[in-house]
């Protein structure tokens, strides 16, 4: 088990009052607390496989890493303040690729793609949407932590992304691209499975970190096609018909 | 329904981080098809990136990272961003049917197979964890998906 409640309740986070809405908003920031620490490894592994290329970002990405795991204790510290228990079984830790069938910095940058062009640029318009409908209070504060780090993440991503795609080659092009197909469907599958639809919001859940799913679902699918796409195409990678043909897992 | 401010706002959030500055300047491509004024409830927000500001990529102290990581998503997201009328529910999202790719592969449930279960729960992930104890998802909606997932593998013919 991991267990976040020692570092969560250090974090000051109050909130008033004993709302009906708590016990679907412990569903929601658990899930998150899980997610967010969860995605730690990956950074971590990202970091890693950079390394050989470049140790400054390597270091940076180690830094993001570091950021996942205090997002996971941020939402624990909401979890813990109306009701919740910051504990939860240990994410399995799955290995990064290692895309044996390309040049380690071709697989790199295949991992950069997905994590942080793709995964954590969907992120920010999430959050941010969510951030935009929400009281300003304690919540609200926490989600402006957490979006600050996010779009540092994506950044990150877009500028490495910029840096290699002039050297890239057109069969390069081709592979990245074939590689977005498998790499979107799995996105959107992700993201499909941790937006779960339900019932209607009541007043006042916006302020809970209760959102509407259906809607973050559609937000999902404009920031892939009219912001990620455009952007990928931008830097000459085929993206449009990557996403046209994405492969979900399964 | 949501507002349409906080749709767009998001979304160029989200479009205003893929800009980037090169070592032969801004790479920024005019064709992308979203521009600020596409939004005539613009803030005045500006699309291109501040040159002067500190670069996250860089590594540095933690405190600055993060600082100027904070500034540029609050000059991105405005200082007093929230919409208070926007969040009022459709009432038809489940009219939205959950798509084949929302399937997970089930747990055991854990008064049952209690090693199984947490085992499932540490390799299909949350959402069949929670199933398995028959976790209410219709109680309300859960939107959990922020931090990034394992990148997939290329599957190889």
């Amino acid at each position: 088990m991991i267990d976040l409640r020692e570092e969560a309740r250090r974090v000051p986070v109050a909130v008033a009052g004993s709302s009906d809405l708590f016990a679907a908003a412990r569903d929601t920031w658990f899930g998150r607390m899980v997610n967010e620490h969860s995605s730690a490894a990956v950074f971590a592994g990202l970091a890693e496989q950079l390394r050989p290329f470049d140790a400054a970002a390597a270091d940076t990405c180690a830094g993001f890493a570091e950021e996942e795991r205090h997002h996971g204790v941020l939402c624990g510290a909401v979890l813990e303040a109306i009701g919740g228990e910051a504990t939860f079984p240990a994410p399995a830790t799955t290995a990064l690729p290692v895309h044996a069938d390309v040049p380690a910095r071709e697989a790199a940058l295949r991992n950069v793609l997905a994590i942080c062009c793709l995964a954590e640029t969907v992120a920010v318009a999430l959050i941010g949407a969510e951030r935009l409908e929400m009281a300003d209070g304690p919540i609200r504060r926490v989600l402006s932590d957490i979006l600050a780090d996010e779009v540092g993440h994506a950044r990150f991503g877009w500028r490495w992304l910029a840096a290699e795609a002039p050297r890239l080659d057109a069969a390069t092009r081709a592979r990245l691209g074939r590689y977005l197909e498998v790499a979107f469907g799995h996105l959107e599958t992700h993201e499909h499975a941790n937006l779960r639809l339900g019932g209607p919001l009541p007043a006042g859940a916006a302020d809970l970190g209760l959102c509407d799913a259906g809607a973050q679902r559609a937000l999902f699918r404009d920031t892939v096609e009219t912001v990620i796409v455009p952007r990928l195409e931008a830097h000459g990678l085929p993206a449009r018909a990557a996403w046209a043909s994405r492969r979900n897992p399964g | 329904m949501r507002n349409e401010v906080v749709r767009l706002r998001a979304l160029r959030s989200a479009m205003r981080i893929t800009f980037t500055l090169g070592l032969g300047g801004c790479i920024q491509d005019p064709g992308t098809g979203f521009e600020a004024d596409d939004d005539p409830r613009d803030d005045g927000g500006d699309l291109e990136p501040d040159a002067d500001a500190p670069d996250p990529f860089v590594v540095g102290p933690d405190a600055a990272l993060s600082d100027a990581a904070l500034a540029d998503a609050v000059a991105i997201v405005g200082p007093d961003a929230r919409v208070g009328d926007a969040f009022v529910d459709s009432g038809d999202a489940a009219a939205d049917a959950e798509t084949p790719v929302d399937a997970a592969a089930a747990c055991p449930k854990p008064e049952e197979d209690p090693e199984g279960w947490e085992r499932c729960c540490e390799t299909q992930g949350i959402v069949a964890c929670c199933e398995a104890v028959n976790w209410d998802w219709q109680r309300a909606p859960a939107c959990m998906a922020w931090g990034p997932p394992v990148p997939p593998a290329m599957e190889v013919a």
